[in-house]
Order: C-alpha cells, then structure tokens, then sequence
C-alpha cells in the first residue's frame, strides 16, 4: 500500500497529482486529506484520524506534505517517504527542513508535482539514509536550570 | 516539580514529547495542546491534565495577514493563558515555539515562572516569526535554537543539539 497524506490542513495539489499517477502503481494508495476539497477516486481516502502510525507500518511507502512532524513519524518507522512541501503553508517553511533532510539522503524531496513519478521510482531504488533521533543535552541543561530555579524559590 | 509543556500541534508536538521522555519520571507534567489538534493529545506517554486552546494565528496566512489576526485575538489568548496557568499553577514553562506559547511568555515575566523556550528543529534557515519574537522582547530565560548555526545571529540564544 502506499499512503498519500496531507496533515491537518489541506494540500489538494498533491492529493490531485497522486490522484491520477495512482492507476500506473501496481499497488493500493489510500488518501489522507485532511481539509482538502479534492475527493481522490483511484483510492480509498479519509480525512484524519487521532494516529496514523498503523497505517505508515503498513505502507511500503509514503508521500507527504513537509511537515515536520510527518516526517519525523515516517523516518522513525523507516518507510521510504517522498516528500512535497506545501506552498500555502505561511512563509513556505517546509521547504527548510526538507532541503537540510533531503541533503542528507534521509528522504527524496519533489519540488515540482510534474516530477512526482520520478521521485516515487527513486524512493523505491535508492536505499535512503536510516534515520536516529540525534544525540543531544538540551534535556540535561534544562535539569540543572529547572534545579537552580528551584532553589532560588525556596528560600521564600 | 511541576511543568507546563507547550505542545502546541504537529512537529511541535513531536518534539516537545521527546523532550518529556528525556527529562523523564522527575517532573509532574501539564500539557498545552491547540484545540484543533485531535492528534497531539493521543501521543503523549507520560499522562497529566491537557489544557486545549485556540491557535492565535491560522497557519496558511501570510505574516502581515497573521499579524492582524494575532492583534484580534489576543485579549482571548491571554485569557486562555491566564486561566490556564491559574490552573496548572506550573514550576516552569517549555515550549518548542507555536505561536500559542507568546501569551504564556508575558505571563511567565509577570508571574515570575521561569520560561524556556526552544525554537522548532523544522527552521535550520530562519526562526519563527513567534521565535524572533520571544527573542527580541526577551520573553524567554533560556532561548534555545537546535541548529548551531543561528548562533551567530542569535548571539544570546543557546544550542545543546537537536531533539528529532
């Protein structure tokens, strides 16, 4: 199966493009699309559900929105994700993350909706990077500054 | 101790929630969601009450577009906020920087909660419109960025790696 998903706000461009490339896959694609006004018609679809972790275990693939918490989601799971940013997204942020993502082969990133088929065919081919939860103290400076806090307060 | 967490929606979430885990069983937790997201609430691991609230800002405007509606919903948001802490009565405030934590921030100055906010690990090029913000006024007691990077231009902010 390969899972189609937009997030919480809409992205009809790509539930339209994936739309019509759906017929040329040898697999299903299910649709999520959140707000969007584009109802898919070569899949099954739903608007949003509270996880969606069953169906990305499930999926040999994803394609979705640049968000980053989609992202994170995919990779964690290990799923080859193609993935498009959402222009209508304020400040067109997406884009960041992708680039610096896609930069380090952890993701295949599609800036032009007409290249969708080739960046799926990639995503299939090329063994992209496993994704890790980067190494970090940020948990450990903010023990010792909520510690000093503490004994700041106690003395009142 | 206790923490109100800021999850906000989204990757936002993600993060924050890795954070959570990290700081681990030491804490008793609060949570801040977006009311919109029916998502963020299902994910958290380590329970404690969740406090919903309406997002200032929609997220497809543009920035001077968002602005306006920031300034037409802010006294709700500073309510929400207000009650909210009321409530939860929290040791500390963290965020990982949806523009819901801005009330939260000129509350924490006033109530004297110490603040931290961490800037969303989905910017490596430029910090949030919330994050230049928080920045600029001083609204936060620890600014952290999870890309080294932004140091140079956000001398007073601090980096100890990136949560996802």
């Amino acid at each position: 199966m390969i899972f189609c998903t937009v997030g919480t706000t809409d992205f009809d461009p790509l539930v339209q493009a994936v739309d019509a490339l759906a017929p040329t896959w040898d697999e299903v694609v299910l649709f999520q699309i959140g707000q969007g006004l584009y109802e898919p018609r070569n899949g099954p679809w739903f608007r949003l559900r509270p996880t969606l972790d069953d169906i990305f275990a499930e999926a040999s693939l994803v394609i979705s929105h640049a968000g980053f918490g989609t992202i994170i989601e995919v990779l964690l799971l290990g799923k080859p994700l193609v993935c498009v940013p959402n222009p209508d997204r304020y400040d067109r942020h997406q884009e960041q993350i992708l680039r610096r993502f896609a930069a380090e082969d952890y993701l295949i990133a599609c800036f032009d909706l007409a290249e969708l088929p080739q960046a799926v065919a990639l995503a299939r081919s090329k063994p992209l990077r496993p994704y890790r939860p980067p190494v970090t103290t940020l948990h450990e400076e903010i023990a010792a500054f909520l510690r000093e806090a503490a004994s700041r307060r106690r003395p009142r | 101790m206790r923490l109100l967490i800021i999850l906000g929606a989204g990757g936002h979430t993600r993060q924050m929630l890795r954070l959570v885990e990290l700081l681990g069983n030491d804490y008793e937790y609060h949570y801040v969601v977006a009311a919109y997201d029916t998502l963020s609430p299902s994910k958290i691991e380590r329970p404690g009450p969740v406090y919903r609230v309406l997002q200032p800002r929609e997220k497809r405007q543009g920035a001077t577009e968002g602005a306006m509606t920031v300034l037409r919903k802010l006294p709700m948001a500073f309510r929400q906020a207000a009650r909210i802490l009321a409530q939860a009565q929290p040791d500390a405030i963290i965020g990982a920087g949806p523009s819901l934590q801005i009330p939260f921030a000129v509350l924490a100055r006033v109530y004297r909660i110490p603040h931290i906010f961490i800037e969303s690990a989905s910017r490596p090029e430029t910090l949030t419109l919330t994050g230049r913000l928080i920045y600029h006024l001083r609204l936060a007691d620890r600014f952290y960025v999870q890309w080294e990077h932004h140091l140079t231009r956000y001398p007073r902010a601090r980096y100890a790696g990136r949560l996802l």
